[in-house]
Formats: C-alpha cells, structure tokens, sequence
C-alpha cells in the first residue's frame, strides 16, 4: 500500500498537519475538537494507494510524479480545513464546511486510495466522533467487519454503509447483521466495484453529513422530511397516566408540540392522550419517546419518526440525534383546551406537553 | 435566473466542444453530479438550520468548480484536435456568461470614458466629449456622476477631449450601434476569442505538446486577469492579442501579419509603442533598414493622431517618464507587480509566477517566449518606476495584462520541463479558481483602493478586528512582509536554478513540501494574524472607528500618492490591538490637538505637516485612543520599544 519512503512523509506530513490543526480549533464542538486528527485522516487518504492487482490504475499511482501530485493536493485541503475552522463563526455552517472539505477529500481518494485505507478512515469519522462517546470494542467490532467487507467485495460504499447503519446495541445483532452483509459481498464479489463513480458520489454525499452522521445513521428521515419550527411558547408540562391540563390557545397558535418519555417500548398507534374538546388523539407516530433516536436506545425502541416532526437536532457526530417530539394540529380558534393523558398508559410512562407553536408564516 | 440559467447552459454546451463518445458522457455526467451534489447539501443544509451561507458566493463556487472539473477533463483527455479553435469557442461562450455577471457592478474606472468616447462617435461623428458630459444624465452607461477626467486635454476652443487613445473606442462602435454597451463590451470578448485562438496556436508554434496546451489553456482564459478583462473595456485583451500576433508574424517571418498587429498594438495605447519599439530590433536585424525605417513609420502614426487630437506627441506623458530613475522604485514595482498582495501575481494570478521562473531557465524555454521577453523589457523597464505601477483604479495586473500570453507560455515550457513545476500547478489551480470565484460572486471587489491592503486582509481584519493585512507583502505602503516576500522570492529563484539539476528526483518530496509548507503557513497566518501588529494603519479595516472620517477620501484621484489617515475630531475614537509600550504616533493637525490613550492625555502641538509623538500603550491588547480636544488626522503608530 505504502513503500518506506512515502510512510516517513505521511507520518511527518500527519504530524504537520495534527499540530496546524490543533493550533486553529477555536471551537467546542466534537467535531471542532476533532480536526487534528480529521487532517490527519486526510493525509492518510492521500498518502494511500491502490494494491488491487490491476483492478484500479496502480501504474500511474506509483509514478513518484503522480506521488507528488497526490501530496500536493494536501496543501489545499488541509489548509482549507484550517480555514473553515477559523473563518466561519456559524457553527452549523462551519461543521458543514469541513465535512464538505472532507467529503472532496474521500471521493478523490477513493477512486486511487486502498478500500481498506478507505473504509477505515470513514467508519472512523462517521463513528468514532465524539472520542470520548465510544465504546471501543463494540466499535473494534464493527471496524472490523467494515474493513472485512470492504476487501471482499473492494467496494468502499458497501462497507460504509454497513458500518453507518449497524447499531452499537446490541452487539450480538450488529454482528449477525455484518455477517450477513459480508456473506452477501462473498457471493456478489464478482459484481461489485462496477461503479465507481457513483459510488463516489453516494460516499461523498454521506461524508459531506458527518457531524450528524447519528442522526443519519438513526434518524435518516430526518433527511427527506426535516423538522419546520415556527416561534413557540414553552409549556412544559408533564403528564402521567389520567393527569389532564387546562390550555388557552391564543389565535395566532394553531399546534401542539408533544413527545412521549418512557414510551419508547410501544408499537405506532398506541394512544398515548387525547385533546379535547375535538376529541384529537395524540398517538405513538404523531410524536415519538423524546430520547427513542439516542445511541443506546434506537435499537430496542419500536417508535417511528414522527409523521410532522418538530424535534431539534442535538449533539454532533455519531451522538447526533433528533428528540421525539412531533406537532399535532389544532383546529382554528379552539381556545381552550384540555390536554389528558390515557389512563391505561404504563405508570412511568409520560406525555409531554412541550410548547405551543405558532402559525407558520 | 435568466444569468443562472445561461451560465447552466453555457456550462451544458462546453463539454460539447472538447468532448466525444464515452469522454463526452463522463464529462456531463460530472457535471450533473456536481449540480446534484450542490443541491444537495443546499436542502440538507436548510434542513440542518445552517443559515450562514452566502448564495452569490455559492452560486459562484459553482460555476467555478464546473469550469475546473471541464479543464481537469480536458487535461486528461487522451487527444482533442483543433485544440486552437476549441478554446476559441470555449472562450466566448465563458467570455458570454462572465459579461452579465461584471455588469452587476457599475463600469469603473477607465470603462466608461472609453464608452463615452465611443457615443461621442457614433452619435456627433466627433471626439470631443462636451455635449456628452452635459447630457451625461441621459447616457446609455449608467454612470450619471462621471466629469472629465484630471488632466484631459482640452481644445483650443474649448473642446473637451479624452486623454484615452480613440481607437479602443472606434473598435466598439459597430458593437455598440448594434447592442449598446454591452454590444461594445462584445467586442473585447471577441478579442478574448482570439487571442484564446492565437495564443493556443502560437505555443503550438514553438512546439509545446498538446497534453501541455491542454493543462495551461484553462488556467490561461477562466483565471484571472484574462477572463475579467475580456468582459470588460480596458484596451488590455485587444492589446495582448495584438502583441502575440506580433510575435508570430516577427518569428514566421510574415510581415503581412506582425506589421498590422503592431499598428494596431500602438494604436490602442501609446505605451504599447515601447513594447513595439524593441520588436523592431528583432525586425531590423532579420530584415532590411528600409524595412525597419517603415516600421518606425507604423509606430509613429498614433502619436501623430494623438497630437492632431491633444497637441501634444506624447498626450498626457512626457519624454522624461522613459528616463532611469533612482533602483529603489524598480526594486518596489518589480516586487509588486510579483508578490503584492493586492496587486501583484503571487495573490491575484499565481499561474503567471511560473512565467517568472521560467525567465531562470532563459536557454530551455522557446525562441518565441525569449523574444516576448525581450519585447515587454523596455516596457516592463519605464512601468516599474512609475507610483502607479499597480495599475491604479483598475482590476488587478492591468498594466502587464499585454505580457500574459508571454508567460503563459513559459510557464507552459516550464511545465514540461520540470516536474516540480507540475506539482505546484495543483495549490495554483486551486488559488485561482478561488480568486475566480469571488471575482464573480464580487466583481465590484475587482477595484480596491491602493492602501496597502486587499480584500483578503480586510475581510478578515473586519471579521477579528486584528490586523491580518500586515501579513500580506505590500509594495503599495511597504511592509515588513513585502521584505520578507521579496527575499523568498530571490531564494526560490536560485532554488529553481539548482533544483532544475537534479529535477526528476524529487516530486514526491517536492509534493510534500507543497502540503506542509501551505499547512504551516496557514496555521501561523492565523496565529500571528491574532495577535497585535508592531505597526498600526489607522485607515485600515482592523481598527474600529468610532467616528471620524478616511483621509483622503475613498475616490480621490490618484489617492496612493497620498498618506493615508483617519481623521478624528472631539470626542471620536479609535480602537485597535496593540503591544504595550512605547509607540511612535505620526499625526497631522492644523491646531494643537489634546488624544487620549488608555488614560493617559497627551496634548500635540499643532502640525500642519505630518509630525511624531511618543505616546504609551499601557496594557497589551486593545487600546483605545481618543480625540479629546481639537482634530488630529492619525496616519500611523510605530512600536519604539528601545
């Protein structure tokens, strides 16, 4: 993959670029904190070459003219990381920014870079971001089978995804599910690897995304119908199994935000309360467990993304994800209301009575 | 949208130039899957409630990506005939879409007075500009505020003349009778076409290899300064075609090609009659004197139409301006016009740098480039000296604009000669689409005041209110870093001297380099761009102004001649990151003037002409000075520790 002389300049190139880069983190992000060694993936990336046998255009990629055309393309890339670290204040922007920057740098590589190289490098981004977030032999694992399929099959996106959407709990799944992808790669190894531009593409678009690669791996919804927010009034009132509440709704308010806690266990369509006096139901699927997309409890949660979400995006990277809660629609001037729990729910179960929203401009 | 839409279609249309068969669909297919993945992240980003983008700058990106996918393509095509006519075809359509986008900013500068010249034409068939800046408010040119430029000449009857040369402005007028101004602007695009099909056709000339043409042309017509000039009216493009033209018809030995380009090269511009006169020599020592006598013939004709116009040889020049001066301002317009920050190769256009190196190389490089060197000598020789060596109230480079192709094409020997050079020309491409791209996004930013700063060092100056532009070299107002630049330059000069020994060896090392040397460069760039400046400009963008007023004021003519200051009178302030200590304050003030600096209050007496202070910072970090008493034009602080 890597010859004796171009190892000694990545390791002196990464630990270039791991000191620049943690010279401009400004920022308390995880993936602000993690732009060392995101620079540091980089290097790697370009630093790597393909060893398929023929497969891919290894020739050219060894010349020591194409070497150095490789490495200088580090001297945009990780400056530009630099850059949007220091220049964009907009954290949601800034995040974006470097992912995209990222994003280049995999879809580049992966058309010379080793898959293996490749699909570690990724699976690292994608879920090792928070460090201090992971659990590392249950990530090993998964790093693992990632690595497994990803020379099996030499198809980078395969193996990304597999990695992106297996679940850290329970292990004893996530297993099953990557021998069964890896099983799958075995039989089709013959025609994978076809398609490398489109691949590409799909690695680059999932990379681009990684500061919230939780909540695409766990909440991918959230990418066709995304939550809309309106201005809110908080309510915040928590209500148990037979509890009700007495609500005015001003004019210009026309929904109720509500999400569910200890719910996370009920099947879509379990009544969790009713509105009246229209008789509304709030059931499991208009709103969701407000914690159901977190790490540890996506797995074992039978709640579905909420039909009209209205949750916020929390944390960054493979601890991203989007509270439960869901809007459910109130007719015209009701004026008051009266918000009760179904007595028949579970006794820790709750229905959150989260905020009144405005009419949408 | 109609802009958005041409650019797409423009954008569509282009791989159909180069491109055939399974090249042509993978081209497209690239350009579809940028357009797909900008829309995505465009939707995704809404959806994640990332507000902060800029759309121009992202629209602008884009364009500029598509354009750089399109040339990597061509680049790595494996053969494209007929690459001379292709490019010309590439250029006006590129050239098309690029005019609309400039338009979105007033014409500046020179612009509209070569466009009045050219309605003065078209609609009295005279010159002189009189009824036109009466009637300016009913102009087609938008610029309801233009008044005669300083130093116009002026008729015996009190015609009002342009100082410009008319011919740029005779050139536009069938353009303009056709579509107004923009049909004028057309004909420098036309120009743009053609110098994109001579300059491809001369470097086949002197036996540069396809793959080569293929990798410099792009950078040459969709980088700066040729894709802004060619949408603009500056007699620059049409002048540089002139001047390859020139050089092909002096190397072919074809009078019938170089004599006409020649006339037409000095018709454009009096000072192109410099580059003009040291062809001759070339002509004269191929061809016979009489040859040469009728030559010199040619080149005086513009002069003479300049006297039958202004009533003097020279217009607004005189003789003098072709005599030595002292070295120091050749040393700092030679510098700036290589590593200026604001108006110099190294930042505006770095593919032409490596026309520069290849002048090192003088014996490899072709006869073609030696004698385009030789030709802009005396040239390049009375423009170092001048102040306005930068090219004034213009987009960058205007003044060796007409020397580009030169050292397009010796950048483009140089390319194949060295591999170092290959491996550089990634971090280059990469600058120039930036710089491309926020041309686009910004075309008003193309004219920047001469203060020593460029758009880069204020935007981030503004953003930290810490002096980032110290950190670019300017020869405008001297800086620590314009020394340093100049130095690295002389190294890198020799470097390139020695290396091109031992050239073959070295490009994964040289790739390495490139990578750590940008990396650490960036890093300490914004370290040090933190941090407080041993020099304060209270003019510049890091200071916070709490009141007061820029002196001289932003259009002022000729402006770099001046000192530049800010002006406070009582009760307004400034504010700025400064070292503690003793600091040397350089102010005006026609009264005695009371400041107040972290507490303390210094009473200065009166300096009409600009006087010195000490005055303390007490505390490192930002200081605030403040005008207690009187008005005092603040032109800079200086560190003085000892």
């Amino acid at each position: 993959m890597i010859d004796k002389r171009e190892l000694l300049l990545a390791v002196a190139l990464s630990v270039v670029a791991a000191i620049a880069a943690g010279s401009v983190v400004q920022f308390g992000t995880p993936v602000d904190r993690a732009l060392p060694f995101l620079a540091v993936v980089v290097v790697l990336l370009f630093s790597s070459r393909t060893s398929d046998g023929g497969r891919q255009p290894t020739t050219d990629s060894r010349q020591p003219a194409a070497v150095g055309h490789r490495l200088s393309v580090l001297g945009i890339v990780i400056p530009l990381l630099l850059i949007c670290e220091v220049v964009i204040a907009d954290e949601r922007a800034r995040l974006l920014a470097i992912a995209i920057v990222m994003a280049v740098a995999f879809a580049l590589s992966s058309f010379r870079a080793h898959p293996l190289v490749v699909t570690v490098l990724a699976v690292l981004v994608l879920r090792w971001i928070p460090f201090s977030d992971v659990v590392v032999w249950r990530e090993l694992i998964v790093l693992v089978f990632a690595g497994a399929i990803a020379l099996l099959s030499r198809n980078v996106l395969i193996a990304v995804l597999a990695a992106l959407f297996a679940p850290t709990w329970p292990i004893k799944m996530t297993i099953v599910i990557l021998f069964a992808v890896l099983f799958l790669c075995g039989a089709a190894a013959s025609a994978a690897g076809r398609r490398r531009t489109i691949d590409a593409m799909v690695l680059l678009l999932v990379i681009a995304f990684f500061p919230w690669s939780g909540l695409m791996a766990r909440g991918w919804r959230f990418f066709i119908h995304p939550p809309r927010q309106a201005e809110r009034v908080p309510v915040r009132y928590p209500l148990r199994r037979g509890d009700s509440v007495m609500l005015d709704i001003p004019e210009q308010f026309d929904a109720l935000i509500v999400s569910g806690a200890n719910v996370q266990k009920m099947p879509p369509g379990t009544l969790l309360g009713t509105i009246e006096p229209h008789a509304i139901p709030i059931r499991i699927g208009d709103v969701s467990d407000w914690g159901f997309m977190r790490r540890d409890q996506f797995f074992a949660s039978r709640n579905i993304y909420p039909r009209d979400p209205a949750g916020q995006i929390r944390d960054y990277g493979w601890k991203c994800w989007i509270d439960g809660a869901g809007r459910v629609k109130l007719p015209a001037k009701i004026g008051a209301i009266r918000i009760s729990a179904n007595p028949k729910l579970p006794h820790d179960a709750v229905l959150q009575v989260e905020a009144i929203e405005m009419r949408m401009p | 949208m109609t802009l958005a839409l041409s650019i797409g279609i423009v954008l569509a249309i282009l791989p159909l130039v180069f491109f055939r068969g399974r090249e042509l669909g993978r081209a497209l297919g690239i350009e579809v899957a940028i357009y797909a993945f900008a829309a995505a992240v465009a939707v995704f980003a809404r959806a994640l409630g990332v507000a902060d983008i800029d759309i121009e700058l992202a629209a602008a990106v884009v364009f500029a990506l598509q354009l750089a996918a399109i040339g990597i393509q061509i680049q790595q095509a494996k053969e494209i005939r007929n690459l001379a006519m292709r490019f010309a075809i590439a250029a006006a359509l590129v050239y098309a879409v690029v005019i609309p986008i400039q338009l979105r900013a007033p014409i500046d500068g020179d612009e509209p007075y070569y466009l009045l010249l050219t309605e003065s034409m078209v609609r009295d068939h005279d010159v002189d500009l009189t009824n036109q800046y009466r009637a300016i408010a009913h102009s087609d040119l938008g610029r309801p505020d233009l008044v005669p430029q300083q130093g116009d000449p002026v008729g015996h009857h009190g015609e009002q003349y342009s100082r410009h040369e008319p011919f740029l402005s005779l050139l536009m007028v069938p353009g303009y009778l056709l579509f107004g101004v923009p049909g004028a602007i057309a004909t420098i695009l036309l120009f743009g076409v053609l110098l994109a099909r001579s300059l491809a056709r001369w470097m086949e000339d002197e036996g540069i290899s396809d793959q080569t043409i293929r990798t410099v042309m792009p950078l040459f017509l969709f980088g700066p300064p040729i894709v802004f000039y060619a949408a603009r009216v500056w007699p620059e493009v049409p002048a540089a075609f002139c001047f390859v033209e020139a050089i092909r018809g002096v190397r072919q030995r074809r009078m019938q090609r170089w004599l006409p380009a020649l006339f037409a090269l000095a018709m454009l511009k009096l000072r192109f009659v410099l580059l003009g006169v040291m062809l001759l020599g070339a002509i004269a020592m191929g061809k016979s004197r009489k040859l040469a006598l009728g030559t010199i013939a040619v080149l005086l004709v513009p002069m003479l139409v300049v006297w039958w116009i202004s009533g003097n040889l020279l217009n607004v020049h005189t003789w003098r301006e072709l005599l030595p001066v002292a070295p120091k301002p050749y040393f700092v317009g030679l510098s700036g016009l290589m590593l200026d920050g604001a108006a110099g190769m190294l930042f505006q256009a770095p593919f032409y740098l490596l026309g520069v190196f290849a002048l090192v190389r003088w014996r490899a490089m072709p006869e073609g480039f030696r004698l385009g060197a030789v030709a802009s000598s005396f040239y390049l020789f009375t423009l170092l000296p001048r102040a306005e060596w930068h090219g004034g109230w213009s987009p960058p480079l205007r003044y060796i604009v007409v020397m580009m192709p030169v050292l397009a094409l010796g950048a483009a020997k140089l390319y194949e000669l060295s591999a170092s050079a290959k491996v550089w020309l990634v971090p280059i491409a990469a600058w120039t689409l930036g710089v491309t791209a926020h041309a686009m996004a910004a075309p008003w930013s193309l004219f920047h005041i001469a203060n020593g700063e460029n758009a880069t060092g204020e935007w981030l100056s503004s953003m930290f209110h810490s002096d980032f532009s110290r950190l670019f070299p300017s020869y405008i107002r001297l800086n620590t870093a314009a020394i340093i630049a100049a130095m690295l330059m002389s190294v890198a000069l020799i470097a390139v001297v020695i290396l091109s020994r031992i050239d073959g060896e070295g490009p994964p090392a040289a790739g390495a380099f490139v990578a750590a040397s940008f990396t650490i460069a960036t890093a300490l760039f914004f370290h040090c761009g933190r941090t407080p400046g041993d020099r304060i400009e209270f003019e510049d963008a890091h200071v916070m102004h709490n009141g007061g007023a820029l002196y001289p004021y932003q259009y002022q003519v000729a402006r770099f001649l001046y000192r530049g200051g800010w002006i406070l009178k009582k009760g307004e302030s400034v504010s700025f990151l400064a070292h503690r200590g003793k600091h040397l304050l350089f102010y005006a003030s026609p009264e005695q003037v009371v400041i107040d600096v972290g507490g303390h209050a210094y009473a200065l007496g009166a300096a009409p002409a600009y006087g010195t202070t000490f005055i303390e910072v007490p505390a490192e970090g930002r200081a605030t000075l403040t005008c207690v008493d009187g008005s005092i034009n603040l032109d800079r602080m200086e560190r003085r520790d000892e």
